[in-house]
């Protein structure tokens, strides 16, 4: 399976949960980007074979 | 020798649009130069290719200001909406500019008062009335994941390519890691960033009747707007067009794609929509109930 599949399917899983805000990838991972420190504990380590990485940036609103 | 309008306004733009203290040209009827005061008056000739000039000293134009000629990066919203960014002018294939901005700026049904300033700025009906808000994508609740936040106005008023601070947009680029941008926005005015995602699918608060909206395919952004800056042009350094931004916090901005934008507007409008290049233009004053005598657009 391909990263862009995997993220497809990452964003599935995961992005509906409380405190995910974004899933991408940057090629060789995948990104998930969550509220707080405390939402990295909701990202897995690997996903379809693919490291996963967790960047805190908040909550996204509207500007 | 008289020339056709659109000529003489190609003349003047690039005569004169560079220039300090020249805020806009315009060939409605008459030919036009909007001035910053009148010390500049001096670099104006009388007549222009046959045509007299009319000089009219504007001031300076200011991001939450009243500004005619109307450009992008300034203050607009609907009249159901707080305070918003005017992206910057498309136009559309019959030759009809149309002002760019996010669909929850420019919210309502076709026909809503677009104003500017926005409402939160001053801006009041009837006189500050810009536009009227026509071809829109509507944001759709999850699971639907949206790409665009996005809605065009018909003007009412003169309007210009130009960006605040910025000048006119030059095509469009795709985005990538690492590429430096800038934007100009209502409330933070002209700010620098950085490309950090140009992959994401993120979920923003905020919109009507949803808890949140999912967008696909965004670009994310080092922070560089806040709210009311909704709307704003993402650019490159070169002034390619790479996004519209619609939403963020203190720690990034997103973008939906310009490619994306692109082919929303495709969907409004068939056949190509495409942003103006180099020259600044100046559309006729349509005033009155001929504001819709064109096609109502509408997804």
């Amino acid at each position: 399976m391909d990263i862009k599949t995997a993220t497809e399917e990452a964003r599935k899983r995961y992005l509906p949960l409380e405190g995910i805000v974004a899933v991408s990838h940057d090629g060789a991972r995948i990104i998930f980007y969550v509220e707080t420190e405390a939402d990295v504990g909701k990202v897995p380590r690997m996903f379809m074979g693919y490291p996963c990485t967790a960047v805190v940036i908040g909550r996204l609103t509207r500007l | 020798m008289k020339l056709e309008p659109q000529k003489v306004l190609e003349v003047l733009s690039q005569k004169f649009l560079m220039q300090p203290g020249i805020m806009g040209v315009s060939v409605s009827g008459s030919v036009k130069v909007y001035l910053e005061d009148w010390s500049y008056a001096w670099m104006i000739p009388e007549t222009i290719l046959g045509n007299s000039v009319e000089i009219h000293v504007i001031g300076r134009i200011e991001v939450l200001q009243r500004v005619r000629p109307l450009v992008g990066g300034v203050s607009v919203g609907s009249i159901h909406v707080t305070a918003g960014t005017l992206s910057h002018i498309v136009i559309l294939p019959d030759g009809r500019p149309m002002l760019l901005s996010n669909r929850h700026v420019f919210y309502g049904d076709a026909g809503t008062p677009v104003l500017n300033p926005a409402p939160y700025d001053g801006g009041k009906l009837p006189d500050d009335v810009v536009g009227y808000v026509d071809g829109y994508i509507e944001v759709k609740p999850p699971p639907y994941l949206n790409r665009v936040d996005m809605a065009l106005a018909t003007p009412t008023v003169p309007v210009s390519n130009w960006i605040m601070d910025v000048g006119a947009p030059n095509g469009i680029i795709d985005a990538y890691v690492n590429m430096e941008v800038k934007k100009r926005g209502r409330t933070t005015g002209l700010t620098y960033g950085k490309i950090i995602d140009v992959n994401a699918s993120v979920k923003v608060y905020g919109y009507e009747g949803m808890e949140y909206a999912l967008f696909e395919d965004c670009i994310m952004t080092t922070a560089m707007a806040k709210g009311g800056d909704s709307g704003s042009t993402l650019l490159s350094m070169d002034n390619e067009i790479v996004g519209l931004i619609f939403a963020g916090n203190e720690n990034v901005t997103v973008a939906c794609k310009a490619v994306n934008v692109q082919e929303a507007l495709k969907l409004l409008t068939t056949p190509t929509v495409t942003p103006l290049r180099g020259l600044a233009t100046l559309a006729p004053i349509i005033v009155g109930t001929m504001i819709f005598s064109g096609t109502i657009l509408k997804k």
